[in-house]
């Protein structure tokens, strides 16, 4: 959930009181206070409701939340609408009217953004941050901030690193740490992202890179890219560079994600990966118990029942070799988000579900368990922060 | 099961039934000549139908390493096949013991081919499942082996003159034989719910049947290679085919959808 602006209108004037662009402008903020109390007057009246009724406003690629407090209007500008999102604004619309409930009556200059400023870091640049995010600094992150913490904190922190190793090479509290991080994004001398874990799915976008011709390429990164194909969890890309530092290769993967030469998977497609390596590991353990044609039709005959419901487990396949095949028609509908991770999570689900109830049949309950059980332990391993959301308790049988 | 399934295993569940009846009737009858003909004729003839049966289907494919189930069965098939000349060996012979000795060592080959085929499916089986692999493989050649040599020990100190060479030989393959079963035991409780127990159970049937011909030589006076002697080994020959026949209907059946 990427938020872009915050803005606090007065509702009878529709004067901006503050606005806060945590990325690049988009509105300009009176502009935009018009708008929304142009627009939400107008509904009120065509639908001659006494209570506020506009909600949000759907642009192309964001959505503009409104929430109304007692005299003011809170408007979040997003790359998407959430209920979580909703309940902050409403808390910071209702501080705001706490805070400054002399600006209802009259307009004075109360030095609102310094005394605000506090509660927004806290409610939309705080949470954003945890002990593993990633802090990158801008390239001259001097000319954004004149704050000395931040200078401080900034001048000798590496230019990719954790907000846990920022902290351990201060020596400071973590809780400073993550305070201070915070206020270096309010001032946007840094970038932060989610951290790097090991069970994410990236993908090279080039396997030459972007880099100057002066720029030295470590064959081991070079090694990494050849191993990102959108399919393989970093565990497993890390085994297959026999990389001895896992954090390191971490930091490698940051660095490379930095300059744009990897990038991570869609959610549905990480979906896609995460099933299709539990449906293989399944299927290797029902055929080495059951044979290799038994394990094909209860593959096939499952898919064919499942696919009444989703019918595009069709594009998931089981060769001879015994190898889980995702068509790269799914892959690329997941890539491109033409398919949600709630439905494949559901058709995934139903699909190993009905494989396990198949193979009870043949092998009876307890084994069936135990193969289940074998194959949820293997893909904790491979991907230790994802594998809980297949819902392995549903698919006992 | 359905009728495409059952098709290859009712020839040999019936063909069996009725070999055991009219054993009963002619011994009750006691045309013993008859009885000889049927012990030369039927055994090596049992166990060449269910071996060659079971080679065609299985040996299709070749020895798959990574398919053990269908390793074990191509293995019993095979070792039918050995049992059947091994058979056709006791013809040319005849019946004593210095022969049954020498049929029980043309044996050993299709014996080993079975353990070979129920070891290896019991191995993939434990792997699998992450039962405790060596306390159960310890407990199968242990076990059988402890027993059948207490057993020996005590015969030939109790019966002067016990102790032959047959009779060491013929204990040692009854562990043997006695290891197999206890392995095809062992996979009959763990799938003792899924159709995987049917051929796992005639095989287990045959094995006990294969067993109990050394256990009566050893212990009960029966005259190796005689009429009702040799009826067990049909039987347990016969037994084997329907085990393989099983195993073929599931790998060709079609799984059943639980809704």
């Amino acid at each position: 959930m990427e938020i872009n602006s915050l803005y606090v209108i007065k509702r009878d004037s529709g004067l901006c009181m503050y606005h806060k662009d945590f990325q690049e402008e988009v509105f300009d903020p009176q502009l935009l206070s018009s708008f929304v109390i142009a627009m939400t007057t107008f509904f009120d009246e065509v639908t001659r409701s006494s209570k506020p009724q506009a909600r949000a406003f759907e642009g192309a690629d964001y959505t503009l939340i409104v929430e109304f407090g007692e005299w003011t209007v809170g408007a979040v500008s997003a790359d998407k609408e959430s209920q979580r999102l909703r309940e902050k604004l409403k808390a910071i619309i209702a501080k705001f009217e706490n805070q400054f409930s002399l600006l209802r009556w009259v307009d004075l200059d109360l030095a609102v953004y310094t005394r605000f400023e506090r509660h927004v870091i806290e409610a939309f640049i705080r949470d954003r941050i945890d002990p593993d995010s990633q802090i990158i600094v801008k390239p001259h992150w001097e000319f954004y901030t004149k704050n000395p913490d931040v200078v401080s904190f900034l001048r000798l922190v590496p230019q990719i690193c954790t907000v846990k190793d920022a902290a351990d090479f201060w020596e400071i509290p973590l809780e400073i740490a993550l305070n201070l991080t915070a206020e270096a994004l309010w001032e946007k001398a840094i970038t932060v992202k989610a951290a790097i874990r090991s069970d994410d799915i990236y993908e090279a976008t080039a396997l030459t890179g972007s880099r100057g011709s002066t720029e030295v390429v470590p064959p081991e990164v070079t090694r990494v890219l050849s191993q990102l194909d959108g399919e393989t969890p970093l565990t497993i890309a890390a085994e297959r560079v026999k990389t001895a530092d896992l954090k390191r290769f971490l930091g490698d993967i940051a660095v490379l994600a930095e300059k744009h030469e990897v990038e991570l998977v869609s959610p549905a497609q990480a979906v896609v990966v995460l099933f299709s390596s539990a449906l293989q590991e399944l299927m290797d353990r029902c055929a080495k118990i059951m044979g290799r044609r038994v394990a094909h039709q209860i593959f096939f005959d499952s898919r064919e029942k499942q696919a009444q419901v989703y019918p595009w487990l069709a594009f998931v396949d089981f060769d001879e070799s015994l190898d889980v095949e995702v068509k790269s028609s799914l892959m690329s509908a997941a890539g491109k988000r033409r398919i949600t991770p709630e439905i494949l999570n559901d058709g995934f689900r139903n699909f190993l579900h009905s494989i396990v109830r198949n193979t009870r049949s043949y092998m009876g309950a307890k084994p069936a368990n135990i193969i289940l059980e074998k194959t949820q332990e293997e893909m904790g391993k491979q991907f230790p922060r994802r594998y809980l959301d297949i819902e392995w308790e549903l698919l006992n049988v | 099961m359905t009728m495409s399934k059952t098709r290859g295993v009712l020839p040999f569940l019936l063909g069996g039934i009725l070999i055991a009846f009219i054993w009963v009737v002619l011994w009750f009858l006691g045309l013993e000549d008859s009885m000889l003909l049927m012990a030369i004729y039927l055994p090596p003839f049992a166990a060449l139908v269910s071996g060659i049966i079971g080679v065609a289907y299985f040996g299709q494919e070749g020895f798959m390493r990574e398919d053990r189930f269908h390793m074990m069965n191509l293995m019993l098939a095979l070792a039918l096949v050995v049992f059947a000349i091994a058979e056709i060996a006791t013809g040319v012979i005849g019946s004593s013991e210095t022969g049954y000795l020498a049929i029980i060592l043309m044996q050993l080959p299709g014996l080993l081919l079975v353990a070979l085929g129920v070891a290896s499916y019991l191995r993939a089986t434990t792997e699998v499942l992450n039962y405790r692999n060596d306390k159960t493989v310890a407990s199968i050649i242990f076990i059988p082996i402890g027993v059948f040599t207490v057993a020996g020990a005590i015969t030939a100190i109790a019966v002067p003159g016990a102790l032959t060479v047959e009779y060491l030989v013929n204990i040692a393959v009854a562990a043997g034989i006695g290891s197999i079963v206890l392995a095809l035991g062992k996979l009959l409780w763990i799938f003792r719910q899924g159709k995987l127990a049917a051929p796992l159970g005639f095989a287990f049937i045959a094995m006990l049947l294969y067993l109990a011909r050394s256990v009566l030589w050893c212990w009960f006076g029966f005259i190796p290679l005689g009429p009702l002697f040799q009826v067990l080994v049909v039987e347990s020959y016969i037994l084997l085919g329907v085990s393989i026949s099983m195993a073929r209907g599931l790998q060709d059946g079609k799984t059943e959808i639980a809704a």
